[in-house]
Formats: C-alpha cells, sequence, structure tokens
C-alpha cells in the first residue's frame, strides 16, 4: 500500500512518514489508555503509538515515553485513520471506550481491558491486569519480576509505617482556589496502597467510579486526627497553599497545626503497577519522618 | 410576602445545618467567636455562616446587576448570563489557567471583569445597529455566549485535565472556608449600590422614551455606559468569587416585578433582595440534601432559572411585530437558479478534496482513487454527515430567518438542539454505557420534545417569534449549565456527551449519515409547498393576515420543518454550530431574495461550509481533531462578528 501512495503537497516525497518502527520481530501494540500505556512501558514491550501522549506525560510520566512513540490523540478520539496506517498487530483499549471506538475492530484484533475495580480491590485488580498485559505482549517473566518488586516494595512500606499501624490519612490534591481539593478514596489504587501499607483512609464519603471525590476544604474537620498528604503540583499547588494560609479552618485543623501536611510528587491515582511501586515508597519515605501516631 | 417566605426557608435551612453542626449550648458562641481549637465551632464560624453571607452577597449584587441592565436596557430579559457577561469571564478565566497562571497570584477579580466587560462590550456592539432592541440585543448576548463557550470548549477538549479545577468552582460553588470572599465581595457591593442610588434619577428618566430623556438634558450614553459598567462589575465580581450562578440576575428583577414593585428605587432593591433569598434558598436547601447531592449550586439555580422563565413565558406580552429589515447587500440576483447550477461543481470538488487529502506523521498524503475504498470507512460517513447537517442547518436557519423575520435567527437559537442535548445528557446520567441507537432516541426525543413544549407555550402567542426565541434563550443556559456540571465532574464516559456537544463527527455512522441526507432531500422537496408562507411571513403579522393567510398554521407548519432539520443535524454535529446562522445570511447578501432560491442556496452552502470545517477539523491539529461544530462555530461567529462591524 504504501508504494502506491500519491503524496501531494509541494510536490515533494521528502516528508513522507518517518516513524520510528519497533524492532523486527516485535508485536506492533498500541495503547489507548494511561493504565495500559504505564504497564506496556514497564514491561519493556514498547507501545507503537499511544492515545494522548501529552496526558500520560502529565498525569503518570513514569515511565516515560519514549520520544518516538506516536501520539494517537485524545484517549475519546483516538486517529484511526492515523491508526491504520500504522498497521498494529494488537490493540489495548478501555472497556469504557468499547461503544464509541468499535471500528478499532477493523485495524488490527483488539483486547477491551477494565480500568477500575469491580467487585475486587484495586491493588488486586491491577495484578490481574498486568498479568494479562503480559500475556498479551509475551512478557510473562518481566511482569512477574514487576510484580514480585510492588510486593516486596508494599510489604517493606507497612514493615516500616508500623508503628504508624491504623493511622487516618487524607489523600488528596489541592485544587488551585484553595477551596476544595479532588480527594482519593477507598476505590482509588493509592487509596488501596494506603490501607494494605496498614493505614486507614481518613475519607470515606461517596466518590465516582475511580474513587475519585471533589469536597471543600472545610470538610476536612471530619477526622481531625489524621494527616494530610498531597500530591504537589508545583506553582499551582504553591498558590492553592498561599489561599489555604489565610483560611482560620485550615489553620486550626490539628494536621496543619501539628506539622503533618506532607507533599510528595504525583502519582496518577489509579496507575498500574510502577505506580504502585513508586506511591508504596513515597508513602513509607513522607510519613517515616512524622512522630508515631497521636497518644 | 414571598420574600418574607423565602426569608424564612432560608432561615430554618441555615439554623438546621447549624443543631447539625454544634451542642445548642455553643450556637452563639461558634457563631461569633469560636474557640480557637474547636474544630466544630470553626466551621460554623468559618464555613457556615461565610457561605451563607456570600450567597446572599452573590445574590444581591446579581440581582442588582440583573434589574441595572434591565433598567438601562428596557429589556425584561437582560441579565448577565444572556447578555454574555458570563461567557466572557468564564473563557478568561480558563485562558489565563491555561496561559498565564502567574496572574491569579493577584487573584480572579481582574481577570473575570476584563473578560466580562469585554464580551459585554462585543454583545452591545452587535445590537448597535438595530439600537439595542431587546430581542437583537438578547440574540447577540446569545450569539456571543455560544461563540465563547465554543472556545471554552475547544479548550476544555485539548486541556481537560488541566482545567477541571476551574470547571469545578465556575459550576458555580459557594464553598468557604474563610471570610475572605465576603471581604472582597462586601465593600464593592456596598459601593455600587450606592452608585446606583446616586444613579437612580437619570434612570428613571431612561425609562422613558430616548427622545423624552435627551430633551430633559440627560447625557443618555453617560449614564447608560456607567450603568453598564457598574452591572458588570458586580456580575464579574461574582464569577471571580464563586463562579457562574445563571438566572438569579434574571429572576431577582421578576419577582421584584411580580410582587409590585413598580418605581425603578423599589426595583432595584428588591431585585437584589430576592436575588439574596433566591440563591440563599438554593444554596442552603443544597447543603440541607447534604454531600449525597454535590451538585454546584449555579447547576441548582439554573435549573430553577430555567423553569422560571419557561413558566414566565405565556406571561409576557407577546411583544411586538417584527419590523421588515430593509434588504441590505448586494443587488437581487437575475438569475438564481443558474448560480446554483454553477454551484454544484465546487460542492463536487469540495467533497473530493474531503475524501482524498488527509495528514500521516511528517507530512501530506493524497488518496488515489484506488486506494480510497480503504480509507472510505474513516471518512465516507463523516463526510456524508457534515454535509448533510450543513444543509439541514442552511434549511433550518432559512427557515427560522423568515419565520422570524429577523436575520440574527438561527436553530441554536431555537431550543431544538439544546433539546437534543439535554436528552443524551439524561441517556448518559441513566446508563453507565448507552449504545449508539439508545443515544440517538434519546437525543430525537429531547429534540422533539422542546418542539411540543415550544408549541404548547407559543398556542396563545400564535407562535409569536419573540417566545419561541427566548424558549431557546432558556434552554441553551441550562444545556450550558449541565454541561459545566459534566466538565466538573469528569467522569471519561461524560466527554463522549462532550466531544458530540463540541460537534464532533467523530462518531458519525453510515446509517446515521444516510438518514441525515434523507432528511435532506425531503426538506428539499416539500420547500415548494412552503415558497408563498416563507415570501410572506418577514413581513410581519399585519401584512400575513391582510393576504389571508393561516398565521398560526403556517408558522406551525414551518416551525415542524425547522425543527425536523435541526434535530437531523444537530445529531450528526452538536448543538453548536453557527452554519445555520451564516449560510442563509450570506446566501441573502449574495442576492438571493426568492423563498425558494434561497433555501436551496443556503442548503447548498451549508453543506460546503460544514465539509470544510470538518476536513479542516481532521488535519489542522493532526493527530487530535478539532470537532468539525467548533470549526464552525469560529467561523460562523466570526464571519457575524465581523459583519456586525463592517455594518455598524
Amino acid at each position: 500500500m504504501l508504494s502506491r501512495r500519491t503524496v501531494l503537497a509541494a510536490g515533494t516525497a521528502a516528508f513522507m512518514p518517518a516513524v520510528a518502527l519497533a524492532r523486527e520481530g516485535d508485536l506492533r501494540i498500541v495503547s489507548m489508555d494511561l493504565s495500559f500505556t504505564e504497564m506496556l512501558l514497564a514491561l519493556g514491550a514498547r507501545p507503537t503509538a499511544i492515545a494522548n501522549v501529552p496526558l500520560y506525560q502529565r498525569l503518570v510520566s513514569v515511565p516515560a515515553a519514549p520520544a518516538d512513540a506516536v501520539d494517537l490523540g485524545p484517549l475519546t478520539e483516538p486517529n484511526l485513520e492515523l491508526l491504520q496506517y500504522l498497521k498494529p498487530d494488537l490493540i489495548l483499549a478501555a472497556s469504557w471506550q468499547a461503544s464509541a471506538l468499535a471500528p478499532l475492530e477493523r485495524i488490527a484484533p483488539v483486547h477491551w481491558l477494565p480500568t477500575f475495580a469491580r467487585g475486587q480491590g484495586p491493588l488486586d485488580f491491577t495484578r490481574d491486569l498486568l498479568a494479562r498485559i503480559a500475556g498479551l505482549a509475551g512478557r510473562e517473566a518481566q511482569a512477574a519480576a514487576l510484580q514480585g518488586e510492588a510486593d516486596a516494595v508494599l510489604a517493606e512500606a507497612k514493615e516500616r509505617l508500623r508503628a504508624q499501624a491504623g493511622r487516618p490519612v487524607y489523600l488528596l490534591r489541592f485544587a488551585e482556589d484553595g477551596r476544595r481539593t479532588a480527594i482519593f478514596g477507598g476505590a482509588s489504587m493509592v487509596g488501596d496502597v494506603l490501607v494494605r501499607a496498614g493505614l486507614r483512609n481518613a475519607f470515606a464519603g461517596r466518590a465516582n467510579i475511580w474513587g475519585t471525590a471533589s469536597i471543600g476544604i472545610e470538610r476536612l474537620v471530619e477526622a481531625p486526627e489524621a494527616v494530610v498528604i498531597h500530591f504537589e503540583r508545583g506553582a499551582e499547588t504553591a498558590r492553592a497553599m498561599r489561599r489555604l494560609a489565610e483560611s482560620p479552618i485550615w489553620n486550626a485543623l490539628p494536621a496543619v497545626r501539628a506539622g503533618r501536611v506532607l507533599g510528595m510528587p504525583v502519582i496518577y491515582p489509579n496507575g498500574g503497577t510502577v505506580s504502585v511501586t513508586r506511591f508504596a515508597r513515597q508513602l513509607a519515605a513522607v510519613l517515616a519522618g512524622v512522630p508515631a501516631a497521636h497518644g | 410576602m414571598l420574600a418574607a417566605a423565602m426569608a424564612a426557608v432560608a432561615a430554618a435551612l441555615f439554623w438546621l445545618a447549624l443543631m447539625d453542626a454544634v451542642p445548642p449550648e455553643q450556637r452563639w458562641m461558634a457563631l461569633w467567636s469560636p474557640l480557637a481549637d474547636d474544630l466544630r465551632q470553626l466551621f460554623v464560624h468559618y464555613s457556615l455562616l461565610p457561605r451563607l453571607i456570600v450567597g446572599l452577597l452573590s445574590g444581591a449584587a446579581l440581582g442588582l446587576a440583573g434589574a441595572l441592565f434591565q433598567q438601562v436596557l428596557r429589556n425584561p430579559l437582560a441579565e448577565p448570563g444572556t447578555l454574555g457577561v458570563f461567557a466572557g469571564a468564564k473563557l478568561a478565566l480558563a485562558a489565563t489557567t491555561l496561559w498565564a497562571p502567574g496572574l491569579f497570584g493577584y487573584g480572579f477579580e481582574a481577570v473575570a471583569v476584563l473578560g466580562g466587560a469585554a464580551s459585554m462590550a462585543l454583545v452591545m456592539l452587535l445590537a448597535w445597529r438595530q439600537r439595542f432592541d431587546p430581542l437583537a440585543l438578547i440574540l447577540a448576548g446569545l450569539v456571543v455566549t455560544i461563540y465563547l463557550g465554543g472556545i471554552n470548549a475547544m479548550l476544555a477538549l485539548f486541556h481537560q485535565e488541566a482545567l477541571r479545577d476551574l470547571f469545578v468552582w465556575q459550576a458555580g460553588s459557594l464553598n468557604q472556608n474563610n471570610w475572605l470572599a465576603v471581604r472582597a465581595l462586601l465593600p464593592p457591593f456596598v459601593v455600587a449600590a450606592g452608585l446606583a442610588a446616586l444613579l437612580l434619577r437619570p434612570l428613571t428618566v431612561l425609562a422613558l422614551q430616548d427622545d423624552v430623556a435627551r430633551a430633559m438634558g440627560l447625557s443618555l450614553s453617560l449614564t447608560r455606559l456607567a450603568t453598564l459598567g457598574l452591572a458588570v462589575l458586580l456580575s464579574a465580581l461574582v464569577v471571580a468569587h464563586v463562579g457562574v450562578v445563571g438566572f438569579i440576575g434574571l429572576a431577582g428583577p421578576l419577582l421584584a416585578r411580580l410582587s409590585g414593585a413598580r418605581r425603578p428605587g423599589a426595583r432595584l432593591v428588591w431585585s437584589a433582595a430576592f436575588g439574596a433569598l433566591l440563591l440563599c434558598v438554593a444554596d442552603q436547601g443544597l447543603q440541607a440534601l447534604g454531600p449525597a447531592l454535590d451538585l454546584p449550586t449555579g447547576t441548582m439555580t439554573s435549573l430553577i432559572g430555567a423553569g422560571l422563565v419557561l413558566w414566565m413565558l405565556p406571561r409576557l406580552r407577546a411583544g411586538h411585530d417584527p419590523r421588515p429589515r430593509p434588504e441590505s447587500g448586494s443587488a437581487r440576483l437575475g438569475r438564481p437558479w443558474l448560480l446554483i447550477l454553477c454551484a454544484l461543481p465546487v460542492l463536487a470538488l469540495v467533497i473530493w478534496v474531503a475524501l482524498s487529502l488527509a495528514r500521516v506523521p511528517g507530512g501530506w498524503h493524497w488518496s488515489s482513487p484506488a486506494e480510497l475504498p480503504s480509507y472510505l470507512p474513516w471518512r465516507g460517513a463523516r463526510m456524508t454527515g457534515a454535509l448533510a447537517a450543513g444543509a439541514l442547518f442552511g434549511l433550518a436557519g432559512t427557515l427560522l430567518q423568515r419565520l422570524t423575520g429577523n436575520a440574527m435567527a438561527s436553530p441554536e437559537l431555537l431550543g431544538i438542539s439544546s433539546g437534543a442535548a439535554l436528552g443524551l445528557i439524561a441517556v448518559v446520567f441513566v446508563s453507565a454505557l448507552p449504545t449508539t441507537a439508545l443515544t440517538l432516541a434519546a437525543a430525537t426525543s429531547g429534540a422533539f420534545a422542546v418542539l411540543a413544549l415550544m408549541l404548547w407555550l407559543g398556542r396563545r402567542s400564535a407562535l409569536s417569534p419573540e417566545h419561541v426565541l427566548l424558549t431557546g434563550v432558556a434552554l441553551s443556559t441550562l444545556v450550558a449549565a449541565l454541561t459545566a456540571t459534566l466538565l466538573a465532574i469528569g467522569d471519561p464516559r461524560m466527554i463522549v456527551v462532550l466531544n458530540w456537544m463540541a460537534g464532533s463527527t467523530y462518531r458519525v455512522t453510515s446509517e446515521q449519515a444516510l438518514i441525515a441526507g434523507a432528511t435532506v432531500a425531503s426538506l428539499l422537496a416539500a420547500s415548494p409547498l412552503m415558497a408563498r408562507w416563507l415570501t410572506i411571513l418577514p413581513l410581519g403579522e399585519a401584512a400575513s393576515r391582510a393576504v389571508g393567510m393561516p398565521l398560526a398554521a403556517s408558522r406551525l407548519a414551518v416551525l415542524l420543518a425547522t425543527a425536523l432539520a435541526t434535530a437531523a443535524g444537530t445529531l450528526i454535529v452538536g448543538p453548536l454550530s453557527f452554519v445555520g446562522l451564516m449560510a442563509p445570511h450570506a446566501v441573502r447578501l449574495l442576492g438571493f431574495r426568492q423563498s425558494l432560491p434561497q433555501l436551496v442556496a443556503a442548503a447548498l452552502l451549508g453543506a460546503v461550509l460544514m465539509v470544510l470545517a470538518d476536513l479542516a477539523g481532521r488535519i489542522v491539529a493532526f493527530p487530535w481533531q478539532i470537532p468539525a461544530g467548533l470549526v464552525a462555530t469560529f467561523l460562523g461567529g466570526s464571519y457575524f462578528i465581523a459583519l456586525m462591524w463592517r455594518q455598524r
């Protein structure tokens, strides 16, 4: 097909695609969702094309997306024409995309994988998902190693946090206006890691299927004894903290008075195995410095 | 009486919240001088109480702003939302978040005020030529709101994640955790109220006709400008602190008028009072429902407000007969059909390019006829869909402009497309993974429900154009509020709806395209039957009656055809797009004056525009795609604004 292409534009053929293709013999896999992308990259199965590279870099960022991976555009409207042109062998798409992206089936075999845990804990869900993706990509050994590392880091985190066991923790990200936060409940991956590390999630309110909710700062008074752990987003978080500093409610929170407000680098709250490992490490590190649970 | 009842409800709800928060003996202490280490008392003093007061202040500011707008523009429907102030402030805040977030270090006010003032100025500019005719002004406001809303939607598509926090509070969220918002809102409100009192006498005179006022030695433009500036300032300040709170500026003055406030002074005071009470009741009510229903307060007020407007529609007097507009533009065409014939090859060329041209990584690609079949699955249906939708909007726009005798009318403004959008939103809320058939059915029934509502509401006024268009205003504001809520929730399944609302042809199936095409064909076939009505309707009611035309029946027929065209087109490219406004207008400027050639030519031009918009959307941001409806909104909005500028 390529050879028959008639090329328009300025009458040259010099700009024909310079898409870096994966190594000979590798499956040409395409990822349509952030957590699949993370897992593929962690397994060393470099995806040929990725939906929404900028979003992946902003939210997940580790492992970094290869510079030569083709961006397919938004998660909801990946460029199918471009995808057909890339001739992939295998497509990993999220089950929530199934109704909208049914035409993917015309391009290559599609595996519709779930992106949120239903009836099982997020970590068990992540474990199953990694195994499935590894099976599809033929990278079972790498998956075992990754999972082993995650389990070990989690166990180690629990050990290190033994003195803090049962401690309530708010896990959140401050909105710029200093009035609201995006808070993560038990249905999110980070919420589950928190519990598995022996801590208690102080937020038990209603959240969406990914375990995220948007609440006002004033609701943090509901669990006064909690530690507040938040994801740092640079200047945006700095502005939020400046606004918060002007709030008497915020300043009166025991967590604030006792210096139990802890920032950590952003983790995608519903990321894959690498995110689990990173979060468990950061959690142990950030809480290790806090005096053991209140008397 | 009403005011007292509302105040009682608000006070009772606040009392409930207070009882819930602290033990009885601590109430007064919690309210006025909380213990520094008692979190529950602090919560009462720094969250419950300021939220109550911010609600009262914002409501009063919006009510006062609405009353000022209405007084100076002599327009019962003027308020920050309908005049485009909200849309401008919102867009300014979103753009600043993305490209100059450092500016927020100085607070949100300046950005919101500048944005609101700019878009309000644009609206005034557009309505200038029609001497701020109330309907023209509201239409201009709606056009600007849709235009800026389109840009906002585009930013949302590309930066959904970065803008989510902004959308959360822009949906109208009154949460407080200190007294800063009160302290920031109170002084400007007091000053503004004082200025409004100073403006009272000139405003009273302004309520008279222009020449009377001028005869009394009043500087009309200065008074107008000062009042408008004041009202814009008040509304943008509210946006900067609590986000967009729809319809309070409309409902406050309305309730004031219904309760018998006649003189301008009384009207301003009572508008502010009712605005304050309304917002307060809505907000306290939401809080009483608890965290289970964590809807933004702005969504709540828009829901109430849209209902209120629809309810008051039959009570509004049926307005004046639209004046026949002096025809402008080039001379009347001698042989319109010949030009239409000549345009057909252009359409064919556009179709060919749209099917063959594409971008690939690093360059361009032109598909030869031999390889077209492999690309047709990706380009065929959306191209056909865009073609049909463009033609449908061209038809709908022509019908509507002829029906109302207003060159600014367009199908978006009819509310039919908003009805389709509401149907789709409802289905996504109810079903987790709706099927294509279900969404199609929901959108269609939404569109027809609006039509039915409109027919029922308009039955007494013989479907007067004002009523029909006001239904559109109410519904599109409601849709905008719901969209803001969807954005705030941030569920990816909602993005499917948002993409459709932005006018994406990505998901158009060949069946959908064929249905739309068949609708075009049948409407074109039926158009000769409507030709005579369409010639006479723009001349106004009196003229129509004079030639013995059945006014209600002919309006009903034209309206049905418009609704059908709008619904079918909206299903393909969403509720936005100014093709229905642009195509008929441009065609008339080209000299198509007779109704039948104008219909056909507008359909043709609409089709060409939409196919080009779809092609551009596919190519410009490759591999990302800009929805065709958004591209068309830009094209149409810019065309419209440029046109107004030139003819000013």
